[in-house]
């Protein structure tokens, strides 16, 4: 085989493979079960998958483009965690408060993981969003739960001490009259 | 109206473009006009006889230049749009580009992606040169000169389009982008300047 016959056949393989990665890519990334974007360093937001779109309402083309912070209701602690992805090759499972495009208030956990070229410099990070309103909920609904319960507990306490300190006290007395009992029968023995 | 001969001399313009453009033009017309005016869309490009697959072809398969601008006629006489309407599609197409997720590592800042923009024309496209001739990294101003690549003034339209998002991207903040000098009206090159919005 021939010089040029043997790079043909080298250059077609490589598109072949290459044809099969953006493939693989784009099924990859519409299988996607979870809301995901990816971010650049700048903390723009360059690609949403479907779920992401659906989850926040938004087009893709309404905010890629975006920073980052305008998808989230607190700003002070978006920007710690812009900060902390520029640390750190992955953070995971940070509470923060959604905001959809229609304002709506979501609880999420996020998690981000850095990407880096061949250099090893950082380039973008992957960034997800799990939606914890539920349990969230059910945290709320527990603690209100255990608060009742403490109060009810506590009263129950009180209720008993008050009942202890009249035993007590009748318990007291009781020795008390006894002594006198005593004593007056030690009295009239004389 | 089209005229079936000048889109078929726009055929014997030299140089190719990557398919991804293809794509971005399909997901705007998807948007636009919904799945029946893709079809339509689809149906007066297979009855005319010219090879422009929206859906199902590759963002890195080559194909003659002249399909790119071919693909912007049909799409804006299909649907009677504006020319103000391509310059959308233009500003549009980044944030569903193939291409750009795959090139996401030239974004990593303003002065790195103007001193890359001539690699990045040059992953779009066979013909032509793109280069930043002016980068001010303060102001965030820039200019752009492209040479060798005579097409169509609707694909300097597109471009301008094109370009404005792509600095939006990079500097994460609104601009502008104005073709200031165009092959079209006499001058060597097209020019594009980049700025922020005051």
């Amino acid at each position: 085989m021939s010089l040029g016959s043997k790079n043909s056949e080298k250059k077609t393989q490589t598109e072949e493979e290459i044809r099969g990665l953006e493939s693989y890519i784009r099924d990859f990334w519409k299988f996607l079960p979870l809301p995901v974007c990816y971010i650049s360093p700048a903390n723009t937001i360059l690609d949403i998958d479907e779920i992401f779109s659906d989850f926040s309402n938004y087009q893709p083309n309404e905010i890629i483009g975006e920073d980052l912070g305008k998808l989230f209701a607190e700003s002070k602690k978006t920007e710690e965690f812009k900060k902390e992805i520029l640390k750190k090759e992955m953070v995971l499972n940070r509470e923060l408060v959604f905001l959809t495009k229609d304002k709506k208030e979501i609880p999420v956990s996020i998690s981000a993981m850095q990407r880096k070229d061949e250099k090893r410099n950082f380039i973008g990070y992957f960034f997800s969003l799990t939606d914890i309103s539920e349990s969230k909920k059910f945290q709320e609904r527990l603690e209100k739960e255990i608060e009742k319960k403490t109060e009810d507990l506590k009263e129950k306490i009180d209720q008993l001490e008050k009942m202890n300190k009249i035993m007590t006290g009748r318990e007291l007395k009781m020795v008390e009259l006894k002594d006198e009992i005593k004593r007056l029968k030690e009295g009239l023995e004389k | 109206m089209i005229n079936k001969e000048e889109l078929e001399n726009l055929m014997k313009i030299k140089g190719e473009v990557k398919g991804v453009v293809f794509q971005t033009d399909g997901k705007y017309v998807l948007e636009k006009e919904g799945e029946q005016g893709f079809k339509k869309l689809e149906k007066r490009v297979k009855e005319l006889g010219f090879p422009i697959d929206y859906k199902t072809g590759s963002a890195l398969d080559l194909h003659p230049i002249g399909l790119r601008i071919i693909s912007l006629f049909l799409i804006k006489d299909t649907f009677n749009w504006s020319d103000e309407e391509i310059r959308n599609m233009g500003y549009i197409a980044p944030s569903t580009s193939f291409m750009v997720k795959l090139l996401m590592k030239f974004f990593v800042s303003f002065k790195k992606f103007m001193n890359e923009v001539p690699r990045y024309w040059k992953k779009h496209y066979t013909i032509g040169e793109l280069e930043t001739v002016k980068l001010d990294d303060e102001t965030k101003d820039a200019i752009l000169h492209l040479k060798g690549v005579k097409i169509h003034p609707l694909f300097c339209l597109y471009l301008e389009g094109y370009y404005e998002r792509m600095y939006q991207f990079i500097v994460g903040k609104k601009g502008e982008c104005r073709e200031t000098k165009c092959i079209f009206k006499g001058d060597p090159y097209h020019e594009y300047v980049l700025r922020l919005k005051k």
